[in-house]
């Protein structure tokens, strides 16, 4: 159909007929006689003679019928059969309705009845099933000396249909697309820019396959193969696609088979919603979920095991000893990891509230360097501290800078070799007092230093990681020496360690 | 014949567990039970003694207990014991990614150090039973 209103006269006798397109509100009005008759003809479709009206509605590219008055079908062109699918029998002498929509009938029964000049849209039903959207051009007429009607038809189905794709599909967030049967892409919503960079041009005519992982193409033609062979599309099928940026994006798609008149496949049109956000979720909660019982679960064997054979085994008072001092150190440790648990939500909440009070830093750091012994011996590593000897006074709450340098002593000793040093360092720097834990260990990897005051944040999740902890202690240690007006830092160096410094202001009497 | 269990090596980074595990096994008779607090020095003393089961953490430095069954496998002389992993990590996915691997058995931290002596000589049977059908 082209854009413009085609304007056909036909005079004959006084007659005179306008054909109408879709976007024209031009009419026809008139008269038509069947000068010749209906035959039939070697294909066995309706034909009429060679009166110039039948002539003109038989040339017509689009589907046209006569009707008598209340609505029965006295002729239809070629055209009409072939969009429709029906034979002469089905369609000659039977009711238009038969083939109109349900929700259509009773409006399209009105107009004929009026006998109004209008144009409007109806849906109509092929043999098929399959819906066609027409525009009806009505205008009243005499056929064989009886009232009655003559309708021209124009398919706007594809129109209706690109309507629903630049429409609908282009007002929400999930990439629509469509298939042919061997996986080119024949439409796309601009939805795959946002969500996988690419644009719709570039998309359409190349294989969907070309934006599947290489590792997933095998099993992916399978699947669609099975599809194309079963003419059915699917649902909640996962698939990742490869972003133009290389990064893999998952989504939940669910398809649906395209076939055409004769029931034939011709591909199939989806809607993907991206889940990477969720998986990527769904993958740090089972990693987090995969830590926390680790580590509660370790100190817990040992509180356990060591208390049900203290109970229920005869041992030697010796054995008992060894045995309840374990179980006191694993309750000490299961102590801070649930403490540390319930330490980021309060400080999340703002329902930490610090005891200010005059603190010497030096004692903060002399207890918290006696506390963190017992993980010392078990790595192997000694601590030093440098001193500068000066006012290292501060207002701060002690138990909470003990916790913030057991933390860092606990991480320091975690990630240094064994039999190396990790120092500790007060320095006064004027208005501020600096207080840094330096290691030898690997250092920090760059992709994790961003992250590395965040919570939960940990460089490997995995069973390979070689220290263990919660993830939450430098998240805490940062919200506790901020609550203290101060900042902590950290400099590091890959092969060679790490210094985490936190400064405070200094003590100011009044 | 089924063969007795002699010679277990216990393998886990925290010696509190080796305290509890060694305890615990006194009740069987006869066993003679090797410690190692890492994967590398567990394969250097299954190679020395040829245990007849290996109980494996799996969350250890360096050499995980994954890795250090991986490389247990690769060993002519090691390949065939029998490895049991004694673990707090036993989400679902988790598991079968260790029974993937070739492990014999799990058995989930915190465990029972009572009944651990029978849940270990329960395990040995059926291992035993397994390999005389073959």
């Amino acid at each position: 159909m082209t854009e413009e209103d085609l304007i056909k006269k036909e005079n004959n006798k006084g007659r005179e007929y306008h054909q109408v397109t879709q976007e024209s509100s031009q009419k026809i009005n008139g008269t038509f006689n069947n000068a010749g008759g209906l035959r039939v003809d070697k294909e066995g479709f309706s034909a009429i003679s060679e009166h110039p009206f039948h002539v003109f509605i038989e040339k017509m590219d689009e589907p046209a019928l006569i009707l008598s008055k209340e609505g029965k079908i006295l002729y239809a062109n070629r055209i009409f059969f072939s969009f429709l699918g029906y034979s002469q029998e089905e369609v000659i002498g039977h009711s238009i309705l038969k083939f109109v929509q349900e929700d259509y009938k009773t409006y399209l029964l009105t107009l004929l009845h009026n006998q109004e000049k209008t144009k409007s849209e109806f849906c109509f039903i092929a043999k098929n099933q399959k819906e066609l959207t027409f525009t009806l051009s009505i205008f009243k007429g005499v056929w064989d000396s009886s009232e009655s009607c003559c309708v021209l038809m124009s398919d706007i189905t594809k129109f209706k249909r690109s309507q629903l794709h630049t429409g609908v599909s282009e007002t929400i967030g999930d990439w629509i697309w469509e298939i042919d049967k061997a996986g080119n892409f024949t439409f796309s919503n601009q939805a795959v820019y946002k969500l996988l960079d690419y644009e719709i041009e570039e998309l359409l005519g190349k294989n969907i396959f070309y934006y599947f992982f290489v590792d997933d193409r095998d099993v992916m033609e399978k699947q669609l193969k099975e599809n194309v062979v079963q003419k059915k599309g699917w649902t909640q099928k996962t698939m990742r696609f490869r972003h133009r940026n290389g990064s893999e994006r998952w989504f939940d798609t669910n398809a649906s088979e395209l076939l055409n008149a004769e029931h034939e496949l011709l591909g199939f049109r989806g809607v993907s919603r991206d889940i990477t956000e969720i998986r990527n979720l769904e993958k740090i909660k089972n990693e987090f979920i995969s830590m926390v019982s680790h580590e509660l679960r370790t100190p817990l064997t040992s509180i356990l095991g060591a208390l049900t054979l203290v109970m229920q085994r005869n041992l030697t008072p010796e054995e008992k000893n060894e045995l309840l001092s374990a179980a006191q150190r694993n309750s000490n440790h299961l102590s801070n990891i649930i403490n540390d648990i319930m330490d980021v939500e309060k400080f999340q909440l703002g329902q930490i509230k610090f005891d200010f009070k005059k603190v010497n830093l030096r004692d903060v750091v002399l207890e918290s360097i006696e506390s963190s012994d017992v993980i010392r011996r078990k790595f192997d590593v000694k601590i030093t501290m440098e001193d500068d000897f000066s006012a290292a006074e501060v207002k701060g709450d002690s138990l909470r800078l003990i916790q913030v340098m057991i933390n860092l002593l606990s991480n320091a000793i975690k990630f240094s070799p064994p039999k190396s040093i990790v120092k500790v360092a007060i320095v006064d720097e004027g208005m501020i007092v600096r207080v840094s834990v330096t290691d030898r260990g690997p250092g920090i990897m760059e992709e994790f230093r961003p992250k590395i005051f965040e919570k939960f944040a940990q460089a490997d999740s995995s069973s390979k990681r070689a220290y263990q902890g919660t993830g939450l202690g430098l998240s805490i240690c940062k919200s506790i020496i901020e609550g203290h007006g101060g900042s902590i830092h950290y400099k590091t160096k890959m092969g060679e360690g790490t210094t985490f410094f936190f400064e405070l202001p200094k003590f100011i009497e009044n | 014949m089924n063969k007795k269990l002699k010679k277990i090596l216990f393998v886990d980074d925290d010696p509190d567990a080796h305290l509890i595990v060694k305890i615990s096994l006194q009740e069987l008779s006869d066993i003679e039970l090797y410690t190692a607090l890492s994967g590398e020095e567990a394969i250097k003393i299954a190679l020395n003694t040829h245990p007849d089961l290996i109980l494996l953490d799996v969350m250890m430095p360096d050499l995980d207990g994954i890795v250090t069954l991986q490389a247990i496998k690769l060993l002519p002389s090691l390949a065939k014991t029998p490895v049991v992993f004694l673990t707090a990590r036993v989400q679902k996915n988790e598991i079968a990614e260790y029974f993937k691997c070739g492990i014999l058995d799990v058995i989930t931290k915190p465990f029972n150090p009572i009944t651990l002596p029978e849940t270990i000589n329960q395990i040995w049977e059926k291992y035993q039973k397994s390999t005389s059908t073959l």
